[in-house]
């Protein structure tokens, strides 16, 4: 990159604002996927809407490529620069601009800490919903990016359910903002759009989100299986007996020994195949009804223990091993790939089961852990990047597992995102037609192709459309 | 030496790179940087040792030393990795291949090799101190002496007396410990020792200092200089063998940690491997060990008059011990007005001689303890380590605040025979 | 032969029903063709890009009029004709049907395999999913499900150039790809034709329970309805209507449904007893007659009359019903209104006497002065006359531009871009 350019953006952002030391943008050259990387030319964190626009503006007159950045805990190589040019990171634009707890929103900067907001509203008996498992990380655009989800979306939904309203700045540097009034949208829902984009619409600078009411009572339950399938199948019985907790979890027994063995030990039994961690949120009536329906049904799974827990602070714990599970796994090996595929839920022993199977065939170390409620799997396996045999083997057993379970019905990602790492699988899901719509709705938004490009829509797709828009 | 055994290889592949330990660095909240984080840290270290990035690159030294080696990240790690044993490996590396200018290394030298290795000249330096704060000699000395003038002031040399060798219980004689003197503690906060052998003679137990105890070398440790560090441990060592396997109590927080690591730190010297580990079994820091032994004859009036207290746990007894619930179990035995410090597991800022090395971002990490204590509503902010003590005391003294800073070991000798913590309130 | 005859005469080659329809109701009837299936659909479009034909899909037309003034229009293309169920897995809680099923029947096969349906819309047995879905219309019961845009999985539409493009999935949890059945909900077929729905379906209620009060004031209806909001108790709807006379001196109605397990409905109503006035109430059977009559009631959305939407903040409703009532009654209109106090929404059927331009006049005068509320608002079912400088959908904001790009994309043969939709679209 030009040196006056660097110059020109340094002005804008100040010296806190850009990183330029190659040591220090080594850092930068991968998100939660180590598997994937590449060093980006300059990082670039403003402090403001206003200044991001400003250095958008410059990177949209020198032709330069944007990956924007939360704080790097995605998964599926999100933040990762494919083609060089720019990291724009959100980290230093964390505060809370509003609170208004009447109409139950909040607006916030984007680069604010998940479980900071929460933190910042609880007091007020509310909360913000989704909780991914690095809610203690993860940023609040970076959710909006990606649609994150977590635990508790069985019950509430995903993050675009609970995005109000954005402030985009655009691939050219205009300022778009879209943090409207009212509940439904006028025109298209572009921020029903832009959720999930993953950073290939813009930049979230600010973002407005509906705040929910702390519930009147919550209780947990640990159920202890000594078989993974069981657990699977009360799963699949608690769904089709129409019942309706917060939070299905499953932990099989290679994570309970992860956990355990962490500062976030929970407390789950080891000698246990998998536990079922359930969570009902409500009035006490409702949810007392819930608890004794769902103890029936994992019994009859053939559950050898249920445990209530008895405080809040016990079920705290239960939930920090649950969240700190993907950490944990670095006990067992020194790299983790965590495939994220969503399978129907009458399908979750027999899906699960062919993910233990490819693993094995592949000899490699598998670890389950996942939102069962919503059939969100997330086969974790243990490798280490210096062995080139076993990362192969790693990749191709990603790629089995989406198969069957794309074969099965089911999907690619559930809250991880699409990337670089699953690029190519989109065609096992879409067809061309499919994804010939979605090239054009991001051609709407960046007709060059700036932002974070080389992600989510397979290669051949984009040179296709390209080949057919070039005047003949 | 070759790139791996310039930094813990073998641990720095523990990082499984999630990320969770971002929110808790104290300085990547203060730039948002990724390379200022522990998860950057660790990368960086990694590419070291992988041969991506050069040892002396001047980034990688800059973001070893910006880390004020707190270990809110191992607190927070799935992963459990040892952050703290790291960042020392790292720094050590560095301090091997790097060449500093003449007068920093001239400035280590005198610091690490001739102030923390004697009594005399812990002792002169600290009668230096207090003539140039004293006298604004110090204003010559620049940035340092800067550093210097915004510490409180070095007491005068009668409080700075070592404690004499053994004190005898005050109370129906439970047993006998032996207590670390320390270095700074002794000559910025003799109050502070003094407190504690009050406390522990006060609950029953004959209280013996080693003699001739300089330092435990955990300035060392964290600054990289782990030879010294080490010759500092076998001495430690050495000079508490003396008290067969009484229980070696400390009230400083640092030292406290670093001594419950020898083990690991000597564990590739065959001939003190194991001597190394059973005196690191003997340590307990001061609150835990009272906390064991609790006294019942706290008169609780006399702490209440202190005002409300809030408790800030010093990183190296929260992060490095996981020492948290004692102090506050044992303010509340002691019948204090007590509130809870928002964030009370973030580092102030001080950091062993981080303070005086990086004033800026030192201060720069206390600015948000001290919106946390104003917020808190209270009168008096209760610590358990000697750095902390120091930080918080200049930091309301640049403030203007009227707030004070105690040991627990001075709010419980208060609450055990009174006048200890009042008299120079 | 004249344009419409000819035209009809290609169509019912190509898909074989064809029949008069109205793109508004005060706009000449165009040939209406309704494809057999997908493939039919897929063909008519293809023809239509062809013959640069401009077409306006829908469902049943219900809301058609909640558009503005169609430019030229040459045919109308229904898709009441794809009902096929394409899968419906009860114990996944979830159903794809193609776009021309009908709310009512698919209300009733949700019910079958022990499901709620939402959207619970209002005179079920005249919208297709398609229609509800493309515009973006949401029941009642939005208060406890959220709208409708959240619980469509996925989407199968035919673009203008024949393609037939899927988006989402059938999976209660998906990210893979972009959401764009977010922007194809609500887009009012201005950029596809909605060919195929996949929807998460709720539990069917084992009970249900109506209540209704009245009170004299707006003020006492909303505290009601604040006092009902905070409390555990979920309702999955709360309304307020205006009684106009006022009936006993009572002047506003609240209506809440209740549905859940039975215990727990008894639960919640003996919460909510506390707060509520006397009331009426019935359950089971027929409390969910009573919903569904009342949600035909308090919904004016295919009114024959022009209707007012208003949606703001829960805290600003009571502001923007004054508001909005003020002005009509300085105007002397006849009214129907409602108000959803947990949505925000406030409905308003106007029942003359209004001239167009004088209905044109009172937007303009209330979307000024809505503006200091954060407040919206559309205008459904308004004659042409009143459209002529209005925006029906609200007034034009800053993401007007990207709209366009849009819809140039998507659309770049022109056949969907009618010039009915917000801004133009």
């Amino acid at each position: 990159m030009r040196a006056e350019v660097v110059h020109e953006l340094r002005e804008i952002l100040g010296r806190a604002g850009l990183i330029s030391e190659p040591g220090r943008l080594l850092t930068y050259e991968c998100d939660g996927l180590a598997l994937l990387h590449e060093r980006p030319e300059l990082v670039l964190l403003p402090r403001t809407t206003d200044e991001c626009a400003r250095a958008l503006r410059v990177l949209h007159r020198e032709k330069i490529a944007v990956v924007g950045r939360g704080a790097g805990t995605g998964l599926s190589g999100g933040a990762t620069p494919v083609k060089g040019g720019v990291v724009l990171g959100t980290a230093r634009m964390r505060d809370v601009l509003e609170i208004n707890a009447v109409d139950r929103y909040a607006r916030v900067q984007a680069g604010l800490v998940n479980v900071d907001l929460t933190l910042a509203v609880e007091e007020l008996g509310l909360f913000y919903a989704p909780d991914p498992s690095s809610q203690h990380a993860c940023t609040l655009g970076g959710n909006a990016a990606e649609n994150s989800g977590g635990p508790h979306c069985f019950k509430h939904g995903s993050t675009t359910r609970h995005v109000l309203g954005l402030v985009i700045v655009r691939d050219d540097g205009s300022v778009l903002d879209l943090s409207r009034p009212a509940v439904d949208p006028v025109g298209y829902d572009l921020v029903g759009l832009f959720v999930g984009s993953e950073g290939m619409f813009g930049i979230a600078t600010e973002i407005t989100v509906k705040l929910t009411p702390t519930p009147a009572v919550t209780e947990t339950l640990l159920a202890i299986f000594t078989d993974l399938d069981a657990a699977c199948d009360s799963v699949s019985d608690a769904i089709a007996a129409r019942l309706e907790p917060s939070a299905l979890e499953i932990l099989d027994k290679l994570t309970i020994e992860a956990v355990e063995a962490s500062v976030f030990a929970a407390g789950y039994p080891k000698q246990a195949e998998a536990v079922l961690l359930i969570e009902v949120e409500g009035a006490e009536a409702e949810v007392e009804m819930t608890l004794a329906e769902l103890s029936r049904i994992v019994k009859q799974r053939g559950a050898i223990d249920v445990r209530r827990a008895r405080s809040a602070a016990e079920r705290k714990k239960l939930w920090a091993g649950r969240k700190g599970a993907f950490g944990a796994m670095g006990r067992i090996a020194p790299d983790l790939y965590v495939a994220d595929v969503v399978v129907p839920r009458t399908k979750l022993r027999e899906l699960v089961a062919a993910t233990t199977r490819i693993a094995r065939e592949k000899r490699l170390k598998l670890a389950n852990v996942f939102h069962a409620g919503d059939g969100n799997l997330h086969p974790n396996i243990s490798y280490d990047r210096r062995d080139a045999d076993e990362v192969a083997r790693v990749l191709r057993a990603g790629e089995e597992i989406m198969r069957v379970v794309v074969a099965a019905g089911g999907s690619l990602s559930g809250e991880h995102g699409i990337g670089i790492e699953k690029q190519a699988a989109m065609s096992l899901v879409f067809g061309d037609d499919d994804l010939r719509a979605m090239c054009r709705v991001r051609d709407a938004w960046d007709p060059e192709h700036r932002m974070n490009p080389g992600k989510l829509i397979p290669v051949h797709v984009c040179r296709e459309m390209r080949n057919a828009e070039r005047p003949r | 030496m070759q790139p791996a055994e310039l930094v813990d290889y073998a641990k720095t592949l523990d990082c499984i790179h999630c990320g969770l330990c971002l929110r808790t660095c104290p300085t990547y909240r203060l730039t948002g940087a990724e390379p200022s984080s522990p998860r950057g840290r660790i990368y960086l270290m990694r590419a070291v040792a992988e041969g991506q990035l050069e040892a002396s690159d001047a980034t990688y030294r800059g973001e070893l030393d910006f880390c004020l080696a707190c270990r809110h990240c191992e607190s927070v790690c799935p992963a459990g990795v040892r952050f703290g044993e790291m960042i020392e490996s790292a720094r050590a590396g560095l301090s091997a291949v790097q060449h500093r200018p003449v007068l920093a290394r001239l400035a280590r030298w005198f610091g690490f090799e001739l102030v923390l290795r004697s009594r005399w000249w812990l002792s002169a330096s600290a009668s230096a101190m207090r003539f140039a704060q004293r006298t604004g000699m110090a204003r010559l000395l620049g940035r340092w002496g800067e550093a210097l003038l915004a510490m409180p002031l070095v007491p005068p040399r009668s409080e700075r007396a070592p404690l004499a060798a053994t004190h005898g219980a005050r109370a129906p004689r439970r047993g006998s410990v032996a207590m670390l003197e320390g270095c700074a503690m002794r000559e910025l906060y003799g109050r502070v020792n003094r407190a504690t052998v009050q406390v522990l003679t006060g609950i029953g137990f004959d209280t013996h200092v080693p003699a001739e105890h300089v330092c435990c070398g955990a300035l060392h440790a964290h600054n990289g200089e782990l030879d010294a560090a080490r010759d500092l441990a076998r001495a430690t060592i050495a000079a508490f063998e003396a008290f067969g396997d009484d229980a070696i109590v400390t009230n400083s927080a640092g030292c406290g940690a670093h001594m419950k690591g020898y083990g690991q730190l000597l564990r590739d010297d065959a001939r003190w491997r194991e001597r190394a580990q059973r005196f690191s079994r003997r340590v307990v820091d001061f609150s835990e060990f009272v906390a064991a032994h609790a006294p019942t004859a706290f008169s609780t009036g006399a702490v209440r008059e202190l005002g409300t207290l809030t408790y800030d746990d010093p990183c190296h007894l929260c992060h490095g011990q996981q020492v948290r619930a004692q102090p506050r179990t044992l303010l509340e035995l002691a019948g204090a007005r007590r509130v809870e410090l928002a964030d009370a597991e973030a580092c102030c800022g001080s950091a062993g001689i981080y303070s005086l090395l990086r004033p800026a971002d030192s201060r720069a990490v206390f600015e948000g303890k001290l919106a946390a204590f104003e917020a808190s509503g209270a009168d008096v902010l209760v610590t358990a380590n000697p750095g902390c003590h120091m930080q918080w005391e200049s930091g309301f003294k640049r403030a203007g605040s009227r707030a004070r800073v105690l040991h627990l070991a001075e709010v419980l000798a208060c609450a055990l025979d009174a006048p200890a913590a009042r008299r120079d309130g | 032969m004249s344009t419409y005859d000819s035209l009809s005469a290609r169509l019912e080659r190509l898909a074989g029903e064809v029949r008069p329809l109205r793109p508004r109701h005060d706009v000449e009837p165009v040939p209406s063709v309704a494809p057999r299936d997908v493939e039919q659909t897929r063909e008519l479009l293809r023809f239509a890009a062809r013959e640069r034909l401009r077409v306006i899909p829908c469902g049943l037309g219900s809301k058609l009029s909640w558009c503005g003034i169609p430019g030229h229009v040459d045919f109308m293309l229904s898709t009441r004709r794809l009902t096929r169920v394409v899968s419906h897995v009860p114990d996944d809680g979830t159903l794809t049907i193609e776009a021309g099923a009908t709310m009512a029947d698919l209300k009733e096969r949700c019910r079958a395999g022990g499901h709620f349906l939402t959207p619970d819309v209002a005179r079920a047995a005249t919208k297709t999913i398609g229609g509800v879905v493309a515009a973006g219309e949401s029941g009642l019961d939005q208060l406890r499900f959220g709208p409708v845009r959240h619980h469509v999985l996925g989407l199968a539409v035919v673009l203008s150039d024949g393609s037939l493009a899927r988006t989402g999935g059938r999976l209660v949890k998906n990210v893979t790809g972009f959401d764009l059945q977010r922007l194809y909900c609500g887009s009012h077929g201005t950029l596809c034709t909605i060919v195929e729905v996949s929807l998460r379906l709720f539990p069917e209620p084992e009970h249900e329970l109506w209540l209704s009060t009245g009170v004299a004031t707006l003020q006492d209806a909303l505290g009601l309805a604040a006092a009902t909001l905070n409390s555990p108790a979920r309702v999955v709807s709360l309304s307020i209507a205006e009684m106009v006379p006022p009936k006993q001196g009572q002047a506003w109605a609240v209506f809440a449904r209740l549905f859940g397990r039975r215990a727990a409905v008894d639960a919640e109503h003996a919460l909510l007893a506390r707060s509520w006035p006397v009331h009426a109430s019935c359950e089971g059977a027929r409390a969910r007659e009573a919903a569904e009559q009342m949600s035909d009631a308090l919904t004016f959305s295919s009114s024959p009359h022009p209707t007012l939407h208003v949606s703001c903040r829960p805290s600003r409703a009571m502001g923007v019903t004054e508001l909005v009532r003020g002005a009509l009654e300085r105007l002397g209109i006849e009214r129907r209104l409602a108000l959803q106090p947990g949505l925000a929404e406030l409905d308003v059927e106007l029942r003359g006497p209004l001239e167009p331009q004088a209905l044109a006049g009172l937007v303009r005068e209330l979307r000024v002065a809505l503006r200091e509320q954060a407040a919206q608002l559309a205008l459904r079912n308004a004659p042409r006359a009143a459209l002529l400088d209005i925006d029906p959908f609200g007034e034009r904001g800053p993401g007007l531009e990207l709209m366009r790009a849009l819809q140039r994309q998507l659309d770049a043969a022109g056949v969907y871009s009618t010039g009915r939709f917000h801004g133009g679209l």
